[in-house]
């Protein structure tokens, strides 16, 4: 058979390449650290911050652009910390926080990727904070923004999320005490979206009991990240891809969350039985 | 900072001894060591010291290694005292200018006490907030009219106003911190904070005339405390005292009126 001509191959591979761009799946996370540092060094108060740089470290080298992280801290702006290893300047070049954290402002982050997002992307989001349990086996979630002294029930979240109703996947990742509170608000069979959680719905959350460089970091926070790094924030190498496939599943982050934590118990929400087969650091998780 | 160390012997005499003479002050209605000490540290005679409290010339430690409250009088620095507690696990103390006020951490309870007599004159539960949860008590405090309990729980940890005669919890903060110790006049708080083993702790003070965002904002870092950490903290309306349970070693931390500390 004729080859066709270079001119015309070209052109079909442009269109190929074209049309790609125009459809691709594209990978979105929302970071939201519900409080405000104000000195460094200190156990349940500087995490706030450190643990929110980390999150956006792991989310950078998983291929996350910074376009598509949106970062709601503090009162907008990032803390000025002495620590190299979460200097937003010194490890990304720019800030990182796009807006203050506020109820509004929660609402506005995913009305506004339900103007963005498409069916074929993936949405990750991060919720760092106080929680509170309470009702039945304390799984009704109370989730505080500190900020502004406001709060935000599990299921408001969960309502907050439905103005981003276009997603392939999403995966919620969770580091309140209680937070185990939020697994039953996604539990719907057929919606793809996996969730973990810090902690049951009775137990609290705590720091890490030690970190390798003596940084003080909630223990989820601390695991959660180094899992989908396969490096502590030390860049240690881990040993969380388990499959030893390159890449590093929800599920295996619970399981290497599950053999690390020893202060509280981490929770996975799985109803679409997903978690084992998305990879937030693939180009299509 | 705690430059002047000393010999613990004569160190605990001299002390006590520097409080004769010296006329009571007071924080908010409640009996204080007085001020003026020109010592800074001091061992006190006891096991396992985890709550610390003054008032009516003595010094009171309790004692979770014997299960006491032990005394002393700040006129000659001896044992006056030794008060045997109906506890399991007593932690913390504090003192309202009458009665002392002894937490047990396992059963749940806080118990008032006469210091005179020993006598338990009430019993109240030691309840935490349900929604933030407990885990241990990191302290006991009277601020002039209210009992405060600090609850480490993890990222819930809690400051509680109390009801001393229901146990009832009148207003709770997150602590934002792993708390081993707090004091307050009734307008400030000032907060021991345990920040793992890998940094120093920390005491911080806050403002508790306002709301709860008013309140972590307005926090200020008193200072670093190196070295083993403290179990207990006591204000005398001046100055900060701490006390390690390691070496028993009671040691000065001087503040300013704005709560800043004082190059010692």
């Amino acid at each position: 058979m004729r080859m066709p001509s270079l001119a015309l191959r070209r052109v079909v591979l442009l269109l190929l390449l074209g049309s790609a761009g125009c459809c691709a799946s594209q990978k979105y996370a929302v970071l939201i650290s519900t409080n405000q540092t104000q000195f460094d060094d200190m156990s349940i108060h500087s995490e706030w911050w450190y643990d929110l740089v980390y999150q956006y470290k792991m989310l950078h080298e998983s291929g996350f652009t910074d376009d598509r992280i949106y970062v709601l801290y503090g009162d907008g702006h990032d803390f000025p910390t002495t620590h190299a290893a979460y200097d937003s300047q010194v490890q990304f070049g720019h800030a990182i926080t796009d807006m203050p954290v506020s109820k509004a402002n929660v609402a506005g982050v995913f009305s506004l990727l339900g103007s963005k997002m498409t069916k074929r992307d993936y949405l990750y989001v991060w919720w760092m904070g106080h929680g509170g349990g309470s009702g039945p086996g304390q799984c009704d979630l109370t989730m505080y923004i500190s900020n502004t002294g406001e709060t935000v029930m599990d299921h408001e979240l969960k309502t907050y999320m439905s103005a981003a109703p276009n997603y392939r996947k999403r995966s919620i990742s969770i580091m309140t005490c209680h937070s185990g509170g939020l697994l039953n608000d996604f539990n719907t069979t057929g919606d793809p979206t996996v969730v973990l959680a810090s902690s049951t719905c009775s137990e609290n959350s705590y720091d890490a009991p030690t970190t390798c460089n003596g940084i003080v970091e909630a223990e989820f926070n601390y695991t959660d990240p180094s899992a989908l790094r396969k490096k502590n924030v030390c860049g240690t190498p881990v040993t969380s891809d388990t499959t030893v496939d390159g890449f590093v599943s929800l599920q295996e982050v619970q399981q290497y969350n599950a053999l690390s934590m020893t202060m509280s118990t981490p929770q996975l929400g799985d109803p679409s039985a997903l978690a084992a087969t998305t990879f937030p650091a693939k180009s299509a998780p | 900072m705690l430059n002047r160390v000393r010999a613990m012997g004569i160190m605990v005499v001299t002390l006590l001894g520097l409080q004769v003479g010296c006329p009571a002050t007071s924080v908010g209605g409640v009996p204080m060591l007085s001020t003026g000490a020109q010592w800074t540290e001091a061992t006190i005679p006891v096991g396992e010291p985890v709550g610390i409290a003054a008032g009516n010339g003595r010094l009171f430690v309790t004692d979770a290694a014997t299960k006491e409250v032990v005394a002393l009088r700040l006129d000659t620095g001896k044992v006056d005292k030794r008060i045997t507690l109906a506890l399991a696990a007593p932690k913390g103390l504090a003192f309202d200018g009458t009665l002392l006020w002894v937490a047990d951490e396992k059963t749940r309870r806080i118990q008032a006490l006469s210091p005179t007599t020993g006598k338990i004159v009430r019993e109240i539960p030691l309840d935490a907030p349900p929604e933030k949860g407990y885990h241990s008590v990191g302290g006991l405090t009277w601020d002039g009219s209210h009992l405060w309990t600090a609850i480490a729980a993890g990222f819930s940890s809690s400051f509680n106003q109390i009801d001393s005669s229901n146990g009832h919890i009148e207003r709770s903060l997150f602590a934002d911190c792993d708390p081993r110790g707090l004091v307050s006049d009734g307008s400030t708080l000032w907060s021991l904070c345990f920040n793992g083993a890998q940094l120093p702790a920390s005491l911080d003070r806050r403002d508790l005339t306002g709301d709860e965002v008013a309140f972590q904002r307005s926090r200020k870092v008193v200072g670093k405390v190196e070295g083993p950490m403290p179990s207990a903290v006591l204000l005398d309306g001046q100055q900060l005292w701490l006390l390690r349970g390691s070496d028993k070693r009671l040691t000065v931390f001087p503040i300013d009126q704005t709560g800043s500390p004082v190059p010692h």
